[in-house]
């Protein structure tokens, strides 16, 4: 993926608030050029409080979000998060996984 | 730091071109934190907004060392003070029991609205710190107004720890804070800033921002992972 590493990079600092921040930035900067940075700037502000949002309303995976996660999430290590007890995960069902998990790219 | 213009999140003032729609909401955001709520007084959720920023900023240490956090001097329950530490540092360890012990004590609409400030602060302080600018100084409470006490009446029990709409129109993460529609408003209005481009809507699913679909989740995906956020 085009900037992966300075992306990953670049979130990590932020969750972190590590000494690494202002070179992570500037990584960043460097590949995905300013309109980009600011982008990133977003989506690592916002799902700094949409991660918050999840965890103190204790809100259950929707099915398509349950369903279409199956294949990946113990294999991630994710049904080890505390809030993994909020869904019943004993209803997901890869088969039935479809679209609509995330933004689509407009037209 | 950010620069000590008159208006709040001046990002321009500080070299960065923020998208307007973005600045905008921000704005809008500290005027309604500010204020009353539904079930908070404007002095009582500024409290909320500084106890959430101070645990946050001190959420890499052990919960037995942060000693230094502020008290609130009376400003709110003991029980919303803990609320909005835990929320802003810990969320992840936040279970069932822990969550209805919170909404026994402060009502599970005035949980609601507490969480909804931390989390609109945690998101407003994050971009601040991923831009390289720091944090906005809390606004002043205005210490006039009652809170309303709104409340979705319809929200129901969907297995969460609050009622919620149900059903809900949009992607399932966006009804998490209906019960109170103010507190819904103040969050899911810098999501869909913050979240989904320009042009782009995070609640009917379009995407138009300037990284690529796969370069913005891999970015999210990363954040929530070790924000150890299981949804």
């Amino acid at each position: 993926m085009p900037a992966g590493e300075q992306i990953v990079g670049f979130g990590e600092a932020v969750v972190r608030g590590s000494e690494d921040l202002p070179a992570a930035r500037e990584a960043l900067r460097q590949a995905l050029g300013e309109a980009g940075f600011l982008e990133a700037c977003g989506i690592a502000g916002i799902f700094n409080g949409l991660v918050r949002n999840a965890d103190f309303s204790g809100i259950p995976l929707d099915d398509a979000a349950l369903h279409s996660s199956e294949d990946f999430r113990d294999k991630l290590g994710l049904n080890d998060f505390s809030g993994a007890k909020n869904s019943d995960l004993s209803r997901a069902d890869a088969s039935q996984a479809g679209e609509g998990l995330f933004p689509q790219k407009r037209a | 730091m950010p620069s000590s213009s008159a208006a709040p999140f001046d990002y321009s003032a500080d070299g960065f071109a923020v998208r307007d729609d973005v600045t905008s909401i921000h704005r809008v955001s500290w005027e309604k934190i500010a204020r009353a709520g539904s079930h908070w007084t404007g002095p009582q959720r500024v409290e909320i907004a500084r106890q959430a920023r101070a645990a946050r900023a001190a959420r890499n240490d052990p919960p037995w060392s942060r000693d230094a956090l502020p008290g609130a001097e009376g400003r709110l329950p003991e029980t919303a003070v803990e609320a909005a530490r835990t929320i802003g540092a810990d969320a992840h360890r936040i279970d069932r029991a822990w969550a209805e012990s919170m909404i026994e004590a402060l009502g599970d609409a005035a949980y609601v609205e507490l969480g909804s400030i931390v989390v609109t602060v945690s998101a407003l302080d994050a971009f601040g710190e991923a831009l390289g600018r720091g944090h906005e100084p809390l606004p002043d409470a205005i210490e006039d107004g009652t809170p309303d006490g709104a409340r979705l009446d319809a929200a129901t029990d969907i297995g969460a720890y609050i009622p919620m709409a149900d059903p809900f129109p949009g992607p399932n993460v966006g009804r998490a804070l209906s019960l109170v529609p103010e507190a819904n408003t103040l969050f899911f209005s810098n999501v869909m800033a913050m979240y989904g481009g320009p042009s782009g809507s995070f609640f009917d699913l379009k995407w138009d921002g300037p990284l690529s679909r796969p370069q913005a989740e891999l970015l999210a995906a990363r954040v929530s992972a070790l924000n150890e956020c299981f949804y």
